[in-house]
This record gives C-alpha cells, structure tokens and sequence, in this order.
C-alpha cells in the first residue's frame, strides 16, 4: 500500500531503471516485471494512481479504466467508489488489447456496467486531427519538478506538431481534492479492511482465547503500519460526532471537483498532466513522511474521484535515466479516444523524447 | 489537537485494532497533521451541494438492480475451505460465550 511498494507486506520492489529508486506503487510490482520484461503485461489496482503513477516511474503504459468498466470480482476491496482494475504493458496497442479481454458486466461485480465493449484498436492507426487538449492551470502551476515539467512541454509540442490544440483549462478545487480523496479513501478502506479479521479466510491469531482478542491480535499481526493508520483515520472520521465534518463534508466536495471536469470536458476532448509530479525518488527518501507521500498524488487522485479513465503514457527520461509520465485524462468511457492519442504519441517517438 | 491518547484508543478499539504505546505516539503526531491538512476543505462552501457518493450514475438509474433469483454461488465446502479453523460444516472462533 502508498505510492511506494515501501509498505509491501513482503519487500519492497526496486526499480529497473535505477535500482535504489522506488518504482511507485501500490501496483510498482506489475510495473517493474513489464518494463524488466519480466512479464509481457500485468494487472493493476488503482484507487488514487496505483496503476498510472508506477507505469510512469517504471517507463511504460498504464491504463486506469472508467469506474465501473472491469470487473473487480477478486480484487482485495481498499475504497470501493474508487477502485479500478487496468492493464500495465510496454505498449498502448497491448495495454488496449488487454482491457478488451477484461471489460464489461460481471454477474459477480454489481457495479460494473453493462456498456458495449468497443474493439480499442479500431481507429487506432488513424492521425488524430482537431482534438482539443486541456491544460489546467492549477496543475501546471503546483510545485512540478523543473525535469518533469520540461519533458511534459516537449511532449505537449509533440501533439501540437502531430494536429492537436492546446486549450488552458480550470479545475478550481483541485487544491481541495487530496484532502477530499484520503478522507473517503480512509474511510472506505477502514471499512473493507474490516472483514480481516481471522475467521473466514486469511491469518489468525489465536489471542488470549476470546473472540474479540483473536480478532485484535489477528489484525494488529497482519496489519503494517501504514494500513493501521490508514483505518485508524478511516474509522476516525465515520465514527459519531466526527461523520458530517469530515466524511459526508468531503463527498460534498467530491461533487463539486466532479464538476469541475464536467465543465472542463464541455471545452476539450482530453486532459493531459504529469502522471507525477516528480521523477521516481529514492528507496527510503519519503516513507517516513505520509503526508509528503500523499501530496505526489495529487495527479492521479481525481481521475478516482470523479471516475474518468486515465492513461499513462512515457514521455521521455530525465539526465539520470529516471522515466517521466504522462497522463491523459478523458470523459467516463472515452477508453478509445485516450487508447488513440496515446498510440499516436507512442508512434511519433514520444515514449523516448 | 484533534485526536489525542484518548481518541487513537477508541478508535483502535472501534476497528478491532490492538496498537502498541509506540505506534500510539506515531499515530497522534500524523493523524494530527493530516487533520489539519483535512481542515481546509471548511474553507469551502457546501451548503446546497449534494454529496457523490457513486460515481458513474445518479442513484435513480441504480444499474446494480437485478432480480431476485437462486443462482449458483459457492458450495459450502468450498466456502470454507480458506478458514483458518472450520469442522462440522462451520467456522470456528474462540470462545463467544462463556464464563463472564
């Protein structure tokens, strides 16, 4: 768990390009074996960016799909308005191929949706001509790393070559989302996490011989750190007394940022950002430090809140060799158009400004 | 302050959660910090605002509704077979009722 593999319960992961630098996280273990060739492609969770932010560390391409579009039948629950399952692959072309094996309705998932399927290739090779690329000036203004905002520009004029218009675009509450997403994100967590508690499935602990002391040892065994504080704010903000202020207060403000892109998606097509704000940083550099650690999110997180599909795309390397991330963000469903401009980016040389 | 000694040990009851005097102090220092960074979003006003709670539809289109019929699910034995400790067609816990 976190943007790190520093969390894991077995080690943390390395990554390929550097291996005294973190290869993001939480799903840097599917990231690294595609872009080690460990793995052709791979599977990813994401709740905040755990599958696009260690694509963009690692150097390949990773797809958050819309909410609802891949079933989550299997996956360990965390924030269940938030996560989605996607594709991790060195290309677009594999990545698009792999969500039309996993997307569409399952009897199992009651959220997914029974949207029709479209082949993601059709269409792929063609030129992207008039398409409108939001630029939202909150993001191109919070503290993006010289390297990262230099590549993301070369990137940018890349598509400008290629036919598509840049248009600087509003999100005015994104200031507010990474405070509005770890509260759900918590809550939601503190709530699936609950199920762990030793007696249908998993470890236990025996405890000093009663029920509620098996369930704590069990817990407080399988648990690490991270996990711990995250329930422990989790149930904070649903118990009584603290519910309004801070749960019900951010799902308020969910609805606004939701808003925001759906003003935003009235005037451009797509939206593309840094997947992150920062090249991949060193083993050890952040752990210590949750907030600073949630703070890097800020790129990723709103894609979860509001549902929309995200690619991550590379978009180059820094002096040191460390990959850098594009992100496309699009309406709920808009799966082809990101699959589509993505691959033309890919094809123009982008991956390797 | 918002969360102090008082308030980690109720809410670590609260989600079954034994923490050990260590992780307390950890725990009211970030939480604390985290809380704060939470504070801002008073500074917005959301008095006619409804809130999301699903993302993809409104809740009167509810896609999830299906009818209530028998399906398959799992057979009980394959229900059971990741307990940690199961006989007699149940899983097993530690003592609920007892001496006390």
């Amino acid at each position: 768990m976190g943007s790190s593999t520093e969390n894991s319960a077995f080690f943390p992961t390395r990554n390929p390009h550097a291996l005294d630098h973190v290869p993001g996280g939480s799903s840097g273990g599917s990231a690294a074996a595609v872009a080690s060739q460990m793995a052709l492609a791979a599977l990813g969770s994401d709740t905040g960016g755990s599958i696009r932010q260690p694509a963009s560390f690692c150097g390949v391409v990773g797809l958050k799909p819309t909410y609802s579009r891949v079933s989550r039948y299997g996956l360990v629950a965390f924030g269940s308005s938030l996560d989605q399952i996607g594709p991790i692959a060195a290309t677009v072309k594999d990545v698009g191929k792999i969500l039309g094996v996993i997307a569409g309705k399952d009897p199992h998932d009651s959220t997914s949706l029974a949207v029709e399927v479209p082949d993601y290739l059709d269409g792929i090779e063609k030129p992207v001509k008039d398409l409108k690329i939001g630029l939202p000036r909150e993001y191109f203004r919070a503290g993006i790393s010289d390297v990262v905002k230099n590549k993301i520009q070369t990137g940018l004029k890349l598509l400008e070559a290629l036919g598509c218009q840049m248009v600087e675009i509003e999100l005015p509450h994104t200031d507010y989302a990474i405070a509005t997403y770890y509260v759900i994100a918590m809550a939601e967590a503190s709530s699936n996490l609950a199920r762990f508690d030793g007696v249908r499935y998993g470890l236990r602990v025996r405890g000093d011989g009663n029920l509620s002391g098996m369930y704590r040892e069990t817990r407080d065994a399988g648990f690490g750190a991270e996990v711990k504080r995250r329930i422990v704010l989790g149930t904070f903000v649903l118990s009584s007394g603290y519910y309004d202020a801070y749960y019900l207060k951010a799902q308020k403000v969910r609805t606004l940022i939701k808003q925001d892109f759906e003003n935003a998606f009235e005037k451009v097509d797509v939206i593309i950002s840094p997947t992150s704000p920062t090249p991949p940083f060193r083993i050890g550099e952040k752990s210590n430090d949750p907030l600073a650690m949630y703070l890097s999110d800020i790129f990723t997180i709103t894609a979860n809140l509001v549902g929309v599909p995200g690619i991550s795309i590379p978009c180059g390397k820094t002096p040191e060799g460390l990959p850098v991330g594009m992100q496309i963000l699009g309406k709920h469903f808009a799966e082809p158009r990101l699959l589509h401009l993505a691959h033309v980016f890919e094809q123009a040389g982008g991956f390797s400004l | 302050m918002k969360i102090g000694h008082a308030e980690v040990e109720y809410v670590a009851k609260l989600a079954n959660l034994a923490i050990t005097e260590e992780e307390k102090k950890m725990f009211i220092g970030q939480l604390n910090s985290i809380l704060e960074y939470v504070e801002q979003l008073n500074s917005l006003n959301t008095e006619n605002v409804e809130p999301t709670t699903q993302v993809v539809y409104t809740r009167e289109q509810n896609f999830s509704m299906r009818p209530d019929e028998p399906r398959v699910a799992f057979s009980q034995e394959e229900s059971l077979s990741n307990g940690p400790a199961t006989g007699a067609g149940y899983f097993k816990v530690p003592k609920v009722i007892g001496e006390r």
